[in-house]
């Protein structure tokens, strides 16, 4: 499906295919440390490039680029089969935040760092108590000369292990309504009093982290916007989370669809009416994921911000993808439960899509409320 | 890399919508399908206005527009449950143009845009009778089989009027008698645009099944709030959000090939009715739920986009062959598979 580009557009993707085709890393490895550095190695050279961070400012690192050149350049990673950057989290979130509600001062600070991947980052927002509701966080910072304290309590704190610094969401003032009293803060990993437990996820790797804080200290030049007002930094963080997602998880779903149809066809599958059905089916959900994306990415280069639409992508994704990593087991039968077997760990790994990111159910409330202007749940 | 609309695009939306929320009230709905008729007097309107051969050329009286704006009058077409034969008029004209002679253009094309002349379409399979809307008041009508097209003229078909579910739309029975004339062209690029046109309308019923739903939801209240603060409410909102949106996109992008004559048509074509088909019926079937009892009275006018919505998926979109169909143009053939071992 080949939406038509202008003539600079077409120019930029021919010399990014060309681009792609000299320098593609090779496949990435097996060994998760020696993917990471895989990944590393890789955005080091993108940055070089000057392919990292496409949508930046070009004062920043970036390239002034629109969402489309984006997009175009996420579709010919996925065309040929490129590993994603290693920091996605900083790359897509962090960076843009920093973008929108930083000083000069910490932009000259972190952003180049985190264009060439020699910084990375994870985010500290979700605690044992305060998940789906965030605002209701316990993490607390208390005013000292000079910056602040902090204590308290991450959960599912990804990469946190390997990261520089985090992107911290803290409460600044207790007395003020819940989502008013929030400071969005960035914090030294290397500081003293941050102490990490690695937690051991449903598909066996450690991923995540639980981050226990004691009386750390953060100068007043790492809050990030406005005292109290992290909440709304805090929002541009997780929408651009949303938005990332859905147009390049539209990719990776046909991807991994192309290759469950040749598994289908090495097994003599496709005579059979309902395999043929089914994936049919499959077909038309990745369609529509690409087309909805290439919606929204229209509304955008005409002006749009990411919004609330990027909530329905992604409850769309997420059902897409574990509709397809089901199937894929119901067809491959014996074989796919072998530990060994990618489509397996595949289906462990698809039932976190719906949780992560904001579950399916926030998702739903979100479009519900900001889409459709439904009453709030709790009124 | 556009997929928005244009200005124009959305002026020429909002214009239909308007139009015919005006003309087509709730109660005049009511009426006309107590009386089993349609709106004479707004098809004379919309004749006037260039609907009706919208997307002939304007050298030829036509009004110059592409699939892509002839969808949207589909569409607001399908919100506002039009009592008009404009599907049928609009098929008909889609085929002569697309399929036709040139004398087969000039002699009925004229006719069908200023809303003298009535046409119908029929699709032909074997073994299966064919249902037909607005057949029985058709001065011509032209059946579909595969990529063969005839158009037949009064005296050479034979149209029985039926009452199916669609009770706001009149279906007829067609039986040939004639020779009829093959239209020389790409019948299957014309039908296919066809197919298109009614994949809107019914992208367009699911619009007005969830402004229903959400507009009640928001309004009506139990347990000492409205019931759109309920999660199971809001969350059924949201489903049919994505099936309307889903439909949407499909049948955006159908058009979208269909005026750029890309190689994608056909499966993009078998997309759009599947997917608007459905969405056609199913939130239909969610506005009622949501809008609980009174949903299910005759007097809501849920049941009319049930019934529409289900009537097009049933007739364009038998969902098993067109599911099949897609499977064919989209997957490697089966007989590229080697013995099936399940």
């Amino acid at each position: 499906m080949e939406l038509e580009l202008t003539e600079d557009q077409t120019r930029f993707r021919e010399a990014l295919r060309v681009w792609l085709q000299q320098n593609h890393p090779g496949a990435l490895p097996v060994d998760r440390d020696e993917a990471w550095a895989h990944r590393q190695r890789w955005q080091a050279r993108l940055d070089e490039a000057g392919y990292a961070g496409l949508t930046w400012p070009v004062e920043w690192g970036g390239r002034g680029a629109t969402t489309v050149e984006q997009a175009i350049f996420n579709e010919e990673a996925a065309r040929a089969g490129i590993p994603r950057p290693a920091d996605l989290v900083a790359l897509h979130m962090v960076g843009p935040t920093i973008l929108r509600h930083g000083t000069d001062e910490q932009k000259e600070r972190f952003l180049r760092p985190i264009l060439s991947a020699s910084e990375h980052w994870c985010q500290g927002f979700s605690e044992p108590d305060a998940g789906s509701d965030l605002a209701s966080l316990k993490t607390a910072a208390t005013r000292v000369d000079g910056g602040w304290r902090v204590s308290g309590q991450k959960i599912w704190t990804s990469m946190a292990h390997v990261s520089d610094w985090c992107v911290l969401l803290a409460r600044t003032d207790r007395d003020a309504a819940p989502h008013r009293g929030l400071t969005l803060f960035l914090m030294d990993m290397k500081s003293p009093g941050i102490e990490l437990r690695p937690l051991r996820q449903a598909t066996g790797d450690s991923e995540f982290n639980e981050m226990f804080l004691d009386a750390v200290e953060i100068p007043d030049a790492g809050v990030l916007g406005e005292v109290d007002g992290g909440w709304q930094a805090a929002l541009t963080v997780l929408m651009h989370e949303r938005a990332g997602l859905a147009f390049t998880s539209s990719l990776e779903v046909q991807r991994e669809l192309n290759a469950l149809i040749e598994s289908c066809r090495e097994r003599g599958l496709l005579a059979d009416g309902y395999v043929r059905a089914r994936l049919a089916g499959l077909q038309i959900e990745a369609r529509l994921l690409r087309l909805t994306g290439m919606r929204a990415l229209s509304r955008e280069a005409n002006g749009g911000l990411p919004g609330p639409e990027g909530s329905l992508a992604k409850l769309r994704w997420t059902k897409a993808a574990q509709a397809l990593a089901a199937f894929a087991m119901d067809v491959l039968g014996t074989d796919a439960v072998l530990d060994s077997r990618a489509e397996g760990y595949a289906f462990i790994r698809s039932r976190g899509n719906s949780i992560e990111g904001g579950t399916s159910e926030i998702q739903a409330n979100i479009v519900a409320e900001r889409v459709l202007g439904l009453p709030r749940v709790t009124a | 890399m556009n997929f928005d609309l244009t200005d124009e695009q959305k002026t020429i939306q909002q214009t239909a919508n308007q139009l015919l929320r005006e003309r087509l009230t709730d109660q005049r709905l009511r009426d006309l399908v107590e009386a089993g008729a349609y709106d004479d007097d707004l098809e004379a309107e919309l004749a006037e206005l260039g609907w009706l051969g919208a997307t002939v050329a304007a050298e030829e009286g036509g009004g110059g527009m592409g699939l892509t704006e002839l969808v949207l009058l589909a569409e607001a077409l399908g919100e506002a449950i039009a009592p008009l034969p404009f599907l049928a008029t609009a098929a008909t004209v889609l085929l002569l143009d697309g399929a036709g002679s040139a004398a087969q253009r000039d002699r009925w094309i004229p006719g069908l845009s200023d809303g003298s002349v009535h046409g119908s379409v029929a699709s032909t399979q074997p073994g299966v009778q064919s249902l037909a809307a607005d057949a029985d008041s058709a001065d011509l009508l032209i059946a579909v089989g595969g990529s063969e097209a005839r158009i037949y003229v009064a005296g050479e078909f034979e149209a029985t009027p039926v009452e199916t579910l669609d009770v706001g739309r009149r279906y007829a029975r067609v039986e040939i008698l004639g020779e009829g004339e093959i239209l020389p062209g790409d019948v299957e690029a014309a039908w296919a645009r066809v197919g298109v046109v009614a994949a809107a309308e019914s992208t367009g019923l699911a619009q007005r099944a969830l402004d229903l739903a959400v507009d009640y939801a928001k309004v009506r209240h139990q347990f000492g709030r409205p019931i759109g603060s309920f999660q199971a409410v809001s969350h059924r909102c949201v489903e049919m959000l994505g099936e309307l949106e889903g439909a949407r996109s499909a049948v955006r992008y159908a058009a979208w090939t269909a005026d750029r004559g890309s190689v994608d048509l056909q499966p993009a074509v078998a997309m759009a009715e599947i997917v608007a088909g459905e969405a056609g019926w199913k939130v239909p079937a969610g506005a009622i739920q949501v809008s609980g009892g009174i949903g299910f009275t005759w007097e809501h006018l849920a049941h009319f986009l049930l019934r529409r919505g289900r009537v097009n998926a049933s007739l364009r979109c038998t969902h098993p062959t067109e599911l099949a169909r897609f499977a064919d143009l989209t997957l490697p053939s089966a007989d590229e598979s080697q013995e099936v071992s399940l």
